[in-house]
């Protein structure tokens, strides 16, 4: 499809020029895909029940993954950075530290990889096997914006879905971390979450909470993205799913940084 | 079939009297890129008549297939369907007319996230205003009789043969009691028996219900057995129209490479 | 269907219950902050507020009660910091209580703390408390350096007019001499010689002291010498007691026309008891740090004792100015005159 994907092999600064025509063709296809969403999104009617089952399929059957991955990251971050703290006698300080770790960057970054893992594969995989075997083509012939029914209820289960993932899976982290320092330092239920609680600010929460819906969104948009425009054949669909992953990971990254600027910006950190 | 009567009734085309066509592709255009696949093909099908469209693959069979029911737009040329433009339509139009039309698709494509039931229901649910869940229920079972697989309402696609799935993909086309159905190499992937039988379902359902064919293929079996009529399609043109055994009787080199290839 | 209501609630019940954590953790920070519940504001000034910062911690007797609101320039060195407070430690604030900066530890976050006020009244919302600022060291050496110098010119003063005493220079010495209640105001002015000496010495230590804090010797490790400066004082201000006790006596036995010299006596009286009471003061301070901890009473307290002390010795001096003068007594200091040629 792309005119810009037939280049010369080898042949230097014009393999890497058709490479950069293809990136830019990406990006804008990608734009182009967005604004049709935003422009679909608001067409009646909206498919509440396909959304529901997506929210079930993204959401719900990630539950475990994020749990576990969270549990084990406040674990491993508290046992790594223990000993530096002990170092400088501040252990009372691990339970703030771990807390603004985790609810700034940590818990909301690796939730989101583990999801642009999951659920961006997932939707790419599947959009992607839909439109291979006709299924997309079927539905629309079948009187229905395959678009609407397909992607929008997708991408708004992705972005409604990540937040509260990563709500899930700040918790659990902190859990891990209270387990190693009750084991370790024989800190209290209530005085460790008393601590975390104490070294957050509304500017911590706020922020990181906004941002995990944009991550939702890029994941959910990219994986669909890469499944709806996905190429015939099994090798397409794999292709998708691949670079779903990919794209999404990298766009979580930068608007992780984007979101720091932003927020920035607001509180002066 | 009460449930039925409210399906909007957009066909004016029957009212025309016999001999009038249900669908007309006229001198129709269509590329990509560079790569002609439509070069002003132009065909008919009447009421009640199973035509097959035949050509090499990769010769834009597909493509007319979809530009047909509207999925791909075409550069030029007419295609009427029930009297309607196809091109001329909004989207409002386009599912009502697509009603009329079943398409089965090549891999079946049913939706695999839904069971029978729910696949057979998403055209239903879609197009038709919503029928209380009784009469809904009763028309499906009765639409998966008339394919024969009653009995798996509530499988999923994944544990159906291919066989079995292409039934219930057409049974999902029969749903909305359509006037004309596409078939899209309804007989490729199965082995020849179970290609046999589609093709008597294929019959079955044009005495039942009086619906019009159009069978895109390359499967002389099929064709010989299911068409009344058979188009061929070569370099983007209607070649050559005639029922199979007139055709067998010209001296043409390309019918007969075609016709040789079963 | 029954697949789909199943996972419809299994939906809601996962937002439910995450929406329900993300609430708990927002009440948790905002309750922190004093986002909810019941609040009021009251405020206080500083000249600097040494890197507080808006939503910084306040505490009253040492619990958290609220957070900073608001920092704001009142003027080019004033700023007027509002805190919010939570409205049940109200009753126990008083509109008397005192805010000060301090520190959570060695390098924790910086807050503001309320000491309780006396007598007064419970604050209202809106209220202005005063404000110490004792973070401030230099400001601190700057004051008690004015303190010091001030002892140094009341001691001279003191020693001045005892010497002239105390040679027979002037009057009074001869009537010390010549009459017989002359006895008890020369022993009490001999007191008043070795008060003024033994004050010298001490301010001399204070003098040193001071230096030393300011050659930077550590404050803490200067100041815990105090328990040699401390008695010293003590004993200085015992003196000085005995010598206005011995003051007074003669005052008593004398006319009423000595009633000036009475008040005047008086107030050097008040001025040791501030100087008796200030030592306490640091002896109560427990070391160095109780007496850093107190200090801005405690220069309060010093510079009062030690104006009231100056301001004693010039009426003193001045009252002998009009005992030369007064009607009965000029007679007898023609006399001696007389005799004396």
């Amino acid at each position: 499809m792309a005119p810009g994907s037939k280049y010369q092999e080898g042949q230097g600064w014009h393999f890497a020029y058709s490479k950069v025509v293809q990136f830019f063709q990406e990006v804008g296809e990608m734009a182009l895909f967005s604004g049709r969403f935003f422009r679909t999104f608001w067409q009646p009617p909206f498919e509440w029940r396909e959304f529901i089952n997506q929210s079930y399929n993204l959401g719900n059957k990630s539950i475990f993954l994020v749990s576990l991955t969270g549990f084990i990251m406040g674990l491993v971050l508290d046992l790594q950075s223990r000993p530096t703290m002990m170092e400088f006698g501040a252990v009372s300080w691990m339970p703030s530290m771990v807390g603004i770790t985790i609810v700034r960057e940590m818990g909301p970054m690796v939730t989101a990889l583990i999801c642009a893992g999951k659920i961006g594969s997932s939707i790419g995989a599947e959009l992607g096997s839909m439109r291979v075997t006709e299924q997309i083509d079927a539905m629309e012939v079948s009187g229905t914006n395959p678009f609407k029914f397909l992607v929008v209820t997708r991408v708004m289960a992705a972005t409604f879905m990540l937040p509260l993932l990563v709500i899930l899976g700040d918790a659990c982290s902190l859990g891990g971390s209270f387990l190693v320092e009750n084991l370790k330092g024989n800190v209290s239920f209530h005085l460790y979450f008393n601590q975390v609680f104490e070294g957050l600010e509304m500017g911590d929460i706020v922020p990181s909470t906004i941002k995990t819906f944009f991550f939702g969104a890029a994941i959910g948009l990219v994986g669909c993205y890469k499944g709806y425009t996905s190429k015939k054949g099994t090798a397409g669909v794999g292709k998708a799913s691949n670079s779903a992953v990919v794209v999404a990971s990298v766009l979580v990254f930068v608007l992780d940084f984007i979101a720091v600027l932003i927020a920035d910006l607001f509180y002066e950190l | 079939m009460n449930a039925l009567a409210n399906i909007p009734d957009t066909t004016t085309v029957l009212q025309n009297g016999p001999g009038s066509a249900l669908l007309e592709v006229i001198e129709v255009y269509k590329a990509f890129g560079s790569l002609k696949v439509l070069d002003g093909f132009s065909m008919k099908l009447f009421s009640g008549e199973n035509v097959a469209i035949v050509g090499k693959s990769g010769s834009g069979k597909s493509v007319l297939l979809k530009c047909i029911i509207g999925l791909l737009p075409y550069d030029s040329g007419i295609i009427r369907v029930l009297g309607q433009d196809v091109s001329q339509l909004d989207q409002r139009q386009l599912d009502r007319l697509r009603t009329e039309i079943g398409f089965l698709f090549q891999g079946s494509a049913l939706y695999d996230s839904m069971t029978v039931r729910e696949n057979l229901q998403f055209p239903l649910r879609r197009h038709m205003d919503k029928m209380q869940n009784q009469v809904e229920e009763e028309l499906i079972r009765e639409t998966l009789a008339s394919v024969g697989l009653e009995h798996t309402i509530d499988l999923w696609p994944e544990e159906l043969s291919g066989g079995m799935q292409r039934r219930i993909a057409l049974a999902r086309t029969l749903i909305l009691r359509p006037q004309i159905i596409l078939y899209d190499e309804p007989t490729t992937g199965l082995d020849p028996i179970t290609s046999r039988e589609i093709i008597e379902l294929i019959l079955d359902i044009q005495k039942q219900y009086g619906t019009a064919s159009l069978i895109i293929t390359h499967d002389m079996q099929c064709v010989r057995l299911a068409s009344d009529r058979m188009v061929i399609l070569h370099e983007g043109k209607n070649y050559a129209t005639g029922s199979y055994g007139d055709l067998k009787k010209r001296n043409d080199p390309i019918i007969q490479a075609f016709l040789e290839t079963s | 269907m029954k697949k789909e209501n199943k996972n419809a609630a299994r939906v809601g019940l996962f937002v439910i219950l995450s929406v329900l954590l993300f609430m708990v953790g927002f009440y948790l920070i905002g309750n922190n902050q004093n986002m909810f519940g019941k609040t009021f504001l009251i405020s206080t000034t500083f000249h600097s507020v040494n890197g507080l910062k808006k939503g910084n911690v306040v505490r009253f007797n040492g619990i958290d009660v609220g957070s900073i609101s608001e920092i704001d320039f009142l003027n080019d060195s004033t700023l007027q910091v509002i805190m919010r407070i939570e409205k049940k430690v109200k009753p126990f604030i008083k509109k008397d209580a005192t805010a000060s900066i301090g520190s959570e530890g060695l390098v924790g976050n910086m807050l503001v703390n309320i000491s309780p006020g006396g007598i007064a009244p419970p604050v209202e919302d809106g209220d202005v408390i005063r404000s110490y600022s004792r973070v401030d060291t230099e400001d601190l050496l700057d004051a008690l350096g004015n303190t010091n110098e001030n002892i140094a010119i009341i001691s001279k003063n003191l020693l001045d007019i005892t010497a002239k005493m105390n040679s027979g220079q002037g009057i009074i010495a001869n009537l010390l001499e010549n009459e017989s209640m002359s006895d008890d105001l020369a022993g009490t002015l001999r007191h008043l010689h070795q008060t003024v000496r033994v004050l010298e010495s001490a301010t001399q230590q204070v003098n040193e002291l001071f230096i030393a804090i300011n050659k930077g010797e550590g404050m803490a490790g200067q100041i815990l010498k105090d328990s040699q400066f401390v008695p010293t004082l003590v004993r200085s201000s015992e003196r000085l007691d005995t010598a206005l006790i011995g003051l007074n006596q003669l005052v008593d036995k004398t006319d009423p026309i000595l009633v000036n010299l009475l008040s005047t006596s008086k107030k050097l009286d008040d001025a040791s008891a501030h100087l008796d009471t200030l030592i306490q003061h640091i002896d109560r301070g427990e070391g160095a740090v109780g007496a850093l901890l107190h200090d801005d009473l405690l220069r309060q307290d010093l510079k009062q004792t030690m104006s009231n002390l100056n301001e004693g010795t010039k009426r003193f001096s001045e009252d002998m100015e009009a005992l030369k003068r007064n009607i009965f007594f000029r007679k007898y200091f023609k006399e001696q005159s007389k005799k004396n040629k």
